[in-house]
């Protein structure tokens, strides 16, 4: 027999009065794991995906007539890394000349042309982010500096390491065919190609100019390669002798560079999070309401889309030919690239691509522009609750003007924290007056058992082994509140996120869960319950022990 | 009197004991001077009116009542001079208790209330070991498992004496013992008090009002007017 045994079996010799008080107690800590779940759930939901708290975009401040400010030096960009509570700093260029992208079909079941809005941002951190190594194929790398090369520095694919440098192996796009054939032959499979490229794509005929067997090359340019290969393939007549040659590049991800003759990386990118969100939530929902063509657009995933191919042209706006640069100044370019991660540090709205290829571009397609700008800072910083402190910081004392989105997200962590602080005010009455229960209970229950309080005094139990044993049995109530708590609260996390994922329609950054199970959620709530209920057995355990043994001598 | 208070051969002795008690706003004294010399080993009881202070004395002797006056030594010992804790630990392991309603806890079986004294205070690691012999002694050894409530009275009292005895104590003090229980058990039970008292040579102090009791005891005391008397035995 120990004082434990008999703290068990006090509380089983009347189950009706602990359940009577356990049922507050249950229903405070209930509110309480749910109200915090769904807190910490707002928190992650609203202010990690939406707004992502722990970083804020700063930009030179503008000049006068909102022209451009200042661009940022080197110095200034350290010296920001430098300050306290600041865990990183991505510098980041702007592409700044007209370009589009084209590319999906093999995804979406049809290309889509857009505009190429990019950013360069250093590599070497995103891949940081992203835990990549930096020679992995689907790494975020600027593979147009990686010229060196050894047996632990291997080359990217299609690539070989001769003499400690990366040479490309030579190739022939995809979209082109040799055909051994005279001029005659070449016309006719030109206009079957063409009236398979259809409208999409121009076909041309090159003389190859061989003096013993003249070859002449077919040519497609028909929105992207599948498109040309497609078209070369329905137009290629069976039986017909001709030799493709060896196609393309034999290591994926690479690619042929149609001008440059040789394999190439792709120019790897980095999508923003929120971007695939409100490509599943608002574009595919919209579209798929539509009677368009782009009503099958398919739901998106990170895992799905990693990889993903799409043609670049840079120098040319998919607005018009009117848009394009001066043709004397540069010519157009066309480049593949690939998606390699999705992170909240990419920008928004765009491509996040190697700051390397921004900056050659930029130099190319405008040389007006300062070689290296930095246009803007993303900046991170190591708790959400610090960035208010550095961001008047960026402000005050190097002349930053934070992104417009940081003032929503300051208002809407503002508002996240009130709503959790008067959730968390209510389930804490609610357990309080859970503990004036328990108090009441107790209390009860010491006057009833008076004359077996003074038998125990008799028998050798102190004061304080009094107290110990009532107290305990509010320490046991509160444990035993606490897991049934949490087992009715699981339940109803569950049927409330069913409920809601079934009746609601869906939105952007629409969350699988309403809650969040913080770590320190099953300590705190079996620390609340064991506070209340030690505060609702205190005066009842202090009664019990200042008990007259004497009663156990009546015999009323 | 000229014993010595701490004297090895008394299992009380008290010196000038003074109880008073504020009953409707009037002090009434119910122990005036009292002296006693209690003998180990010693087979006592104490008879007296009602109100006279018999409990009072027994609940002073057993260090359930520490507003007396005058010195109370039990068993070598000072009570006035312990602490709380070190008071509760002597009951523990040195005194026993009978109630005249036995005063088991209903919820705990019969072997779990003999060893309920051990929730408190360890004398030794046997507790177990002794509580079963000592049931066997008062013969409910096959009872250990069944709750007191399907006991008859004389029954819970000898579960009772197994619970008093369990810690090894020297000094029973029986407060109205055989008071809830008819002549024959009562009798049976003042037997088996005798043999304990006999094997043993633990000292019982017994309060009653029941002449037949009070026959079988060997020392006799009458407590009237605050003060203890001793009659022949």
């Amino acid at each position: 027999m120990n004082t434990g045994s008999l703290i068990v079996r006090n509380i089983l010799r009347s189950p009706r009065n602990f359940l009577f008080s356990s049922a507050g107690l249950i229903l405070g800590i209930t509110t309480f794991i749910l109200f915090l779940g769904v807190g910490s759930g707002l928190r992650e939901n609203v202010l990690r995906r939406v707004f992502v708290v722990d970083q804020i975009e700063v930009s030179p401040a503008r000049g006068g007539l909102l022209g451009p400010g200042a661009p940022l030096t080197d110095r200034e960009v350290s010296a920001i890394a430098d300050l306290d509570d600041v865990v990183a700093v991505y510098p980041r260029q702007q592409l700044a000349f007209p370009s589009y992208v084209v590319g999906g079909e093999a995804l979406l079941g049809t290309d889509l042309w857009s505009e190429l809005i990019a950013d360069g941002v250093p590599p070497e951190l995103i891949r940081a982010d992203l835990g990549q190594e930096e020679r992995d194929p689907f790494a975020f790398t600027d593979w147009e500096e990686t010229g060196s090369c050894s047996e632990n520095l291997p080359c990217p694919p299609s690539h070989v390491c001769s003499g400690g440098r990366c040479e490309a192996v030579a190739c022939t796009p995809p979209d082109e065919i040799w055909a051994f054939a005279d001029r005659g032959a070449a016309a006719a499979h030109l206009e079957r190609t063409r009236s398979a490229a259809g409208r999409s794509g121009r076909v041309e005929i090159r003389d190859a100019g061989d003096d013993v067997e003249h070859r002449f090359r077919i040519a497609v340019t028909a929105g992207n390669p599948d498109a040309a290969q497609r078209a070369l393939r329905a137009a290629r007549p069976g039986g017909e002798e001709l030799d493709p040659e060896d196609a393309g590049c034999p290591v994926a991800p690479a690619w042929c560079h149609r001008e440059r003759r040789e394999c190439a990386m792709p120019v790897p990118v980095v999508v923003s999070t929120q971007l695939l969100e409100l490509y599943n939530s608002n574009v595919q929902s919209v579209l798929s309401g539509s009677g368009g063509r782009l009503r099958n657009l398919p739901r998106l995933t990170a895992e799905g889309l990693q990889g993903f191919q799409f043609d670049a042209l840079l120098g040319r706006s998919f607005v018009g030919a009117a848009e394009r640069v001066e043709a004397g100044e540069a010519g157009t370019e066309r480049l593949r690239m690939h998606i390699v991660g999705f992170t909240p540090r990419a920008i928004p709205l765009g491509a996040t691509i190697p700051i390397g290829y921004v900056t050659r571009w930029n130099a190319t397609y405008r040389p007006d522009r300062g070689d290296g700008q930095v246009d803007s800072l993303l900046v991170v910083v190591r708790y959400s609750e610090d960035l208010q402190r550095v961001a008047r910081t960026l402000e005050q004392e190097f002349g930053l003007q934070p992104d417009p989105r940081y003032e929503m997200a300051q208002r809407a962590s503002l508002m996240v924290a009130v709503l959790i602080g008067v959730m968390v005010g209510l389930s804490l009455l609610i357990v309080g007056l859970a503990a004036l229960n328990i108090m009441n209970t107790l209390l009860m229950i010491i006057a009833e058992r008076q004359r077996e309080i003074g038998v125990l005094r008799a028998l050798g139990a102190t004061r304080g082994q009094l107290h110990v044993l009532v107290m305990g049995e509010a320490a046991v109530l509160a444990v035993a509140s606490t897991l049934l708590s949490w087992v009715l609260a699981v339940g109803l996390m569950h049927g409330i996120d069913a409920g809601f994922t079934a009746f609601t329609a869906d939105f952007p950054f629409k969350p699988e869960s309403l809650f969040r199970i913080d770590p320190l959620l099953p300590p705190a709530s079996l620390a609340l319950a064991l506070a209340f209920c030690t505060l609702g057995a205190w005066l009842p355990a202090r009664r019990a022990a200042r008990l007259d043994p004497a009663v156990a001598f009546r015999t009323d | 009197m000229t014993t010595a208070p701490d004297a090895p051969e008394f299992a009380a002795v008290l010196r000038d004991v003074g109880r008073a008690w504020v009953r409707d706003g009037r002090a009434a004294t119910v122990l005036a001077g009292l002296d006693m010399d209690l003998r180990r080993g010693a087979f006592a009881s104490i008879t007296g009116r009602s109100g006279s202070g018999k409990t009072t004395l027994l609940q002073i002797i057993g260090g359930l009542d520490r507003s007396y006056t005058g010195r109370v030594t039990v068993l070598g010992t000072d009570l006035a001079s312990l602490a709380d804790r070190q008071l509760s630990r002597f009951r523990g392991l040195r005194c026993g208790f009978i109630f005249q309603q036995f005063n088991l806890l209903p919820h705990l079986t019969v072997l779990q209330n003999v060893l309920l004294p051990t929730a408190f205070h360890t004398a030794d690691l046997d507790s177990r070991e002794r509580a079963l012999s000592l049931l066997e002694r008062v013969g409910l050894a096959d009872r250990l498992d069944e709750r007191p409530s399907i006991l008859s009275g004389g029954q819970q009292q000898r579960v009772a004496i197994a619970r008093a005895l369990v810690q090894g104590a020297d000094l029973l003090l029986c407060d109205e013992p055989t008071g809830s229980l008819d002549l024959e058990t009562g009798n049976r039970l003042m037997d088996l008090f005798e043999e304990l008292n006999g094997e043993r040579g633990t000292t019982f102090l017994m309060v009653t009002h029941e002449p037949h009791i009070v026959e079988r005891t060997r020392e006799r005391y009458r407590l009237g007017d605050g003060l203890l008397h001793q009659e022949a035995g």
